[in-house]
């Protein structure tokens, strides 16, 4: 891996998928091309799983509950949460 | 002098006080199912004086692997009279109250308002909210849990944090999703030991919020994955949007269309459906959610033909009825428009014919040739 990959690679945006998404994405973890904000993120997700975009889900940045705005960086930890029903 | 709280009077910083005040307190558990069996056991055993039980469900085999009050004796059977009467016995200085119903708009200010604490361990988003919304309004503390597959949650509601902040589920996911977004009540598959180890979080919470002991779990979203073995502490914040959503009154809550689900039809076979004809006949009717070319015909008085397809917008041909007896060919779409009637018309017996037309013939040859 040359440089400029490990730089892109470094960038890159780890996000922790819950309930119905882990199971609509295959994956209860995938990785993104960086972006800044929450909803670039967003859009960037349903992008790469289109299935998601059916889903209502909230998303938390570093374990705190996030907005459209909240910035995001590489070094954060980002969770999608979508509701669950079950008893 | 011994007594059955003794270990737990003995515990450093929950002691006497705290089980007085246990004593003093009530707790409601919304769903007999998966959370709330287990819930129960220990809500009941640590000393609470009185107990609710809430749930409109019949007991099911495919219910024993979690719901673990009930055996196969209790087969078909209302949940929450059933595990009321094992409760008691087995606790008898508590007092138990059930509710063999399920929780509406209509019920669920007079069932929430006598008790100090609610746990939500329905099955369904429009439950979820009604209860989030209605004790937002009646000021009652929400211990909430809720599984999907091998994941589960749970937080405390409408209950001050540290902090003195208090938060609410639409804080968290402002709107329930909809059905085609998020199905309801699949048949979906669970360890029995997932609600299981939940339920008891659930009912850890509730002796914490009764008593004081220890730090509840408000202003936060714990989620737990069996089958990793992991935990994730989300720290919930004020969500604008959701809190626009609430409903301000309890006119307004009781008057909304929560649009609830799956409340599961009661069935019946065709020799119960004839007894009962033949005892109240102006009471009942028989109705056909078949198409309309689909034979045989029934041939009995006030059968009327509704297909499944345009129940809704039809609905209202049935509203004098007490009792509606539904069939179709089978059992299965009757089991669909019980379902949507339901909805309708939550105050009429509404129930399914079980096998359908198809039965009707087998039930009438065997009446027959028992003459």
């Amino acid at each position: 891996m040359d440089t400029q990959d490990q730089n892109l690679k470094s960038q890159e945006i780890k996000v922790m998928a819950f309930g119905i998404l882990a199971e609509k994405m295959n994956a209860s973890e995938c990785s993104i091309p960086s972006v800044r904000t929450v909803s670039e993120l967003q859009k960037k997700i349903e992008e790469l799983y289109p299935e998601v975009s059916r889903i209502p889900y909230s998303i938390a940045v570093d374990r705190k509950l996030a907005h459209a705005d909240t910035p995001v960086s590489a070094q954060n930890e980002i969770a999608l949460l979508p509701p669950f029903s079950g008893g | 002098m011994q007594s059955r709280f003794e270990r737990q009077v003995n515990l450093n910083g929950f002691g006497e006080e705290a089980q007085r005040k246990l004593r003093q307190s009530s707790v409601l558990v919304i769903g007999v199912g998966g959370l709330g069996c287990p819930a129960l056991q220990y809500l009941s055993a640590a000393g609470f004086g009185r107990v609710g039980l809430a749930d409109g469900d019949r007991v099911e085999i495919s219910n024993l692997n979690r719901q673990i009050l009930f055996s196969e004796g209790d087969l078909g059977k209302p949940k929450a009279s059933t595990a009321s009467r094992l409760l008691s016995h087995i606790h008898p200085d508590s007092s138990f109250i059930a509710f063999d119903e399920f929780i509406r708009t209509k019920n669920v200010v007079p069932i929430l308002s006598g008790f100090d604490i609610i746990l939500d361990g329905s099955d369904n988003f429009e439950t979820r909210y009604l209860i989030n919304d209605a004790c937002a309004l009646l000021g009652k503390a929400l211990v909430f849990g809720a599984v999907h597959q091998s994941e589960g949650q749970i937080s405390v509601f409408h209950h001050a944090d540290e902090k003195g902040r208090i938060f609410n589920y639409r804080d968290l996911h402002p709107d329930p999703p909809s059905r085609d977004q998020i199905p309801n009540c699949q048949q979906n598959g669970v360890l029995g030991v997932l609600p299981g180890t939940l339920g008891l979080m659930m009912a850890s919470e509730a002796i914490k919020i009764a008593t004081g002991y220890g730090k509840t779990l408000a202003g936060k979203m714990l989620y737990y994955n069996l089958q990793q073995t992991s935990f994730y502490e989300l720290e919930i914040g004020q969500n604008e949007k959701g809190r626009k959503k609430m409903p301000h009154t309890i006119q307004e809550l009781e008057s909304r269309d929560y649009n609830l689900p799956c409340i599961q039809s009661k069935e019946m076979d065709w020799a119960e459906v004839l007894k009962m004809w033949i005892d109240k006949p102006k009471v009942h009717v028989i109705l056909d959610v078949r198409d309309l070319h689909e034979k045989p015909e029934l041939e009995m008085a006030a059968c009327i033909r509704i297909p499944l397809q345009f129940l809704k917008e039809q609905a209202r041909l049935l509203a004098s009825a007490d009792t509606i007896l539904i069939f179709c060919q089978s059992g299965g779409r009757s089991r669909e428009a019980a379902a949507i009637l339901n909805r309708i018309f939550p105050d009429k017996n509404i129930f399914s014919i079980k096998g359908g037309i198809d039965a009707y013939a087998k039930t009438m040859k065997i009446q027959f040739d028992e003459r």
